[in-house]
């Protein structure tokens, strides 16, 4: 049976061998141990090679090498030690190489906590890394989304030649629920004939990101940019639940979304109709299927665990002609339906 | 006619960059004379630190990946780790291994990872324009130490060599110099035996190369050749410091 | 939107790490995947590794689930003092404390607006597999035929997927403590 009761870590890693996985490398940290654990035992079994590393920082960087020789590599960790890679994937960008980055992300700024947060919206999704460069960001909201949004991370990484991250929380992470496993028989990664394979006598293959000479470096950097338009086309993800007829729309990602839809119902319960926007891919941003709820709605209610993040894209996107509510909580305690609720009631005065 | 010498196969025809006098081009024709004499064009695979060599690619025709400053050995791993018949080298100087990299390259070491390491030690960083460097001498005058190195405030210069011999993983670890036509062929010798242990699976196999900057040393080419004989080689001594003739078996 | 007819249920699961909290909840939502309903289950998780509180969230339901968290769950399924003392106020006015009062004196107890359910769990655990360590088990196999969460077959065909392989020979006495809790009536 490929119907499981998977928890969401679990989920992820699994679908990280059904893509292909080839190489993993990363170092411990609170919450994310699962998916190391996970694969350091499940990976071998499919001829993968898993490597804990000495730092994040090494991590990152052992991606870089296997993802040259045209394998799917990945790693995963939290915000410290994602914040600890930021220069290796600034570099993986600028060599064009594709990488998977999982970030179950915990508190901060420092050691933080290690509580569910999102306070990495914007390290995730405004680069991060030195340059001028995007990576896509996928933010899960499901166990399911955890096994599928992985798929789509490889496959979006490779067919763009990008890191890819997945924005991922530690309720999501940790909680059991049904899961399809819609490759168990696994895919077959694409072949590159960009990467470091057999040589045979073939010319010379180069991967690097300096460029001094001339406007090569121009040349390259619009190169990049042209695939973030490319993106921007072809892999925006969201999810509306309920929009049509709301008076009120909140706008969330990842665990807060999930608790949003309990929200919803108990709101219309009592007579107030709300409805849910959820971006799934945060990089690049569903800006348009967004922005064309204003045509039926002008109240947009932005809900994150933190103090404002994404906030600033929903402004920016539906400017200053609706009327835009925001609640924050930066702190380990997940909202409860109720409490957003109450919010909305309190900041809408309803 | 008998040909009593060659140019390299996989040394392009090169106009190097490298100042006058420096080492950096001596050492890059000892890596093509090496992966000549082994048949290793197709095979051998370089990751490229960051520092004076970082342009290895266009004098050495051989695949080659760059890596972040002080990263090598980590992404040497990656690659080694899956494509084991690659023929897997770094190429980094002294900031970049000993400084920056130290974590990486210590841990790459320590696992016994089966790549080979160029370690260019010119006791400086070359590149930035001559700041002290983690192999700087006491008593050396940089552009950050600009009243000469003191213990007190700077700490000791680092024997590599002799560090990453204490490691078990480690296969080969040793250091050499191209100061004299002598230390030359000691040197050739050495790169080339460090490619053989890496093509039997021995692991790690280091080869540190004391190099001369005389552009940042501010001396004439003569004179840098002489400070590496007479102020390096008795701080830093040539030799092999551990060498493995077996490799780790199960 | 919801509607009357739809089955929902939230429970909360607590009590001290070794008690088996987390696989009497994980016992729940595998029984109710057989019966073929949608399932969440969310354990807490801190910075201690053993001996520490241990909680876990269930919902059961046969449409999508929301929040994994709900804000006030029906039934609480109470194994400790600490456990009492951190949901005897989430739960839902109208809900239900079931507590093992072999642990939790009934004064303990201050909320007078929901039900108050009091099992000796651990004797009839100790009567029925001659230790008391399957009080989780008699517990649950009480709140699974007082609240109608999930049928008994499926009960009982998911303990093998909670047990691991190695304390399979266990298999057989969590049965007969789930069915001592199943035929629990109370007076």
């Amino acid at each position: 049976m490929n119907k499981l009761f998977s928890r969401g870590s679990d989920a992820l890693a699994m679908a990280a061998i059904d893509s292909g996985l080839k190489f993993y490398a990363g170092y411990p940290i609170t919450p994310q141990n699962d998916i190391p654990e996970f694969l350091s035992r499940e990976l071998p079994k499919v001829g993968g090679t898993f490597v804990q590393a000495e730092s994040e920082v090494a991590s990152i960087n052992m991606l870089l090498g296997a993802s040259s020789c045209g394998f799917r590599v990945m790693t995963s960790s939290s915000s410290p030690g994602i914040s600890l890679m930021q220069e290796g994937i600034s570099y993986l960008a600028g060599s064009e190489l594709p990488a998977v980055i999982v970030n179950v992300s915990r508190w901060g700024p420092g050691l933080g906590g290690i509580g569910a947060s999102q306070g990495d919206y914007h390290q995730a999704t405004k680069g991060g890394g030195h340059g001028d460069y995007f990576i896509p960001v996928f933010a899960p909201y499901s166990v399911q989304e955890m096994y599928d949004l992985t798929v789509k991370a490889f496959d979006v990484a490779d067919k763009y030649r990008t890191p890819a991250l997945i924005l991922a929380d530690v309720m999501i992470s940790l909680m059991r629920e049904t899961l399809i496993r819609r490759y168990p028989e696994g895919i077959k990664p694409p072949e590159k004939s960009w990467a470091f394979g057999e040589r045979k006598g073939e010319r010379q293959k180069i991967i690097k990101s300096l460029y001094l000479k001339g406007n090569e470096l121009e040349v390259h950097n619009w190169k990049l940019h042209k695939k973030f338009e490319e993106m921007k086309k072809n892999e925006i993800l969201f999810d509306k639940y309920l929009c049509d007829d709301a008076d009120i729309i909140i706008v969330a990602f990842g665990m807060v979304a999930r608790v949003a839809r309990s929200t919803i119902e108990l709101a219309r319960e009592n007579g107030l109709k709300l409805g849910l926007f959820r971006p799934i891919s945060l990089v690049p941003y569903p800006e348009e299927e967004l922005f064309s709820l204003t045509k039926t709605c002008k109240n947009f209610f932005v809900i994150e665990m933190n103090t404002g993040q994404m906030l600033y894209d929903v402004m920016r996107i539906l400017g200053r002609n609706v009327n835009i509510r925001f609640y924050g909580k930066p702190s380990s305690y997940v909202p409860t339906p109720d409490d957003l609720f109450n919010k909305a009631k309190e900041l809408f005065n309803i | 006619m008998k040909a009593v010498y060659k140019k390299p196969e996989v040394l392009k025809n090169p106009c190097f960059h490298f100042c006058p006098g420096c080492h950096h081009g001596t050492v890059h024709k000892l890596v093509a004379e090496a992966i000549d004499s082994l048949n290793l064009k197709d095979s051998a695979l370089a990751v490229i630190g960051v520092g004076c060599g970082v342009f290895l690619y266009d004098y050495l025709d051989v695949d080659s990946l760059e890596a972040p400053h002080g990263r090598g050995l980590a992404v040497a791993t990656g690659v080694k780790r899956v494509r084991p018949e690659r023929i897997v080298f770094t190429y980094q100087g002294d900031g970049d291994l000993a400084s920056i990299g130290m974590a990486e390259s210590v841990h790459a070491a320590n696992r016994g990872e089966n790549v080979t390491v160029i370690f260019v030690n010119n006791t400086i960083y070359g590149m930035t324009g001559g700041q002290m460097a983690p192999t700087t001498l006491l008593g050396q005058v940089t552009t950050t130490s600009p009243y000469g190195r003191e213990f007190h405030r700077d700490g000791y210069p680092i024997r590599m060599a002799e560090m990453l011999a204490t490691l078990e993983g480690v296969a080969l670890s040793a250091r050499v110099s191209v100061c004299t036509p002598k230390y030359l062929f000691d040197a050739k010798k050495i790169i080339k035996k460090a490619f053989e242990m890496q093509l039997d699976n021995m692991g790690f196999t280091f080869v540190e190369v004391l190099s001369s900057c005389p552009t940042n040393w501010n001396m004439s080419s003569m004179d840098a050749l002489n400070r590496v004989k007479e102020e390096m080689i008795p701080f830093f001594p040539l030799g092999v410091f551990k060498e493995r003739k077996m490799p780790d078996v199960l | 939107m919801s509607s009357k007819k739809s089955f929902y249920i939230d429970l909360v699961f607590s009590g001290f790490g070794g008690q088996g909290i987390l696989i009497a909840g994980n016992l729940l939502c595998y029984s109710a995947l057989l019966d073929g309903r949608e399932v969440t289950f969310f354990p807490s998780y801190g910075v201690e590794m053993r001996g520490g509180a241990a909680n876990c969230y269930v919902v059961i339901s046969d449409r999508q689930i929301g929040s994994p968290i709900p804000s006030h769950p029906e039934i609480g399924m109470i194994m400790s003092l600490p456990a009492l003392k951190r949901f005897e106020n989430v739960i839902r006015s109208g809900g239900y404390l079931v507590i093992n009062s072999d642990i939790i004196s009934p004064e303990e107890v201050e909320r007078e607006d929901v039900n108050k359910i009091f099992i000796n769990a651990n004797s009839i655990s100790k009567d029925v597999v001659g230790n008391d360590r399957l009080a989780n088990m008699v517990m649950l196999g009480y709140i699974a035929k007082r609240f109608s969460v999930v049928k008994k077959d499926s009960l009982i065909s998911a303990i093998k997927e909670v047990v691991s392989e190695k304390h399979k020979k266990m298999i057989p006495l969590n049965e007969k403590a789930i069915l001592a809790g199943y035929n629990l009536k109370l007076t």
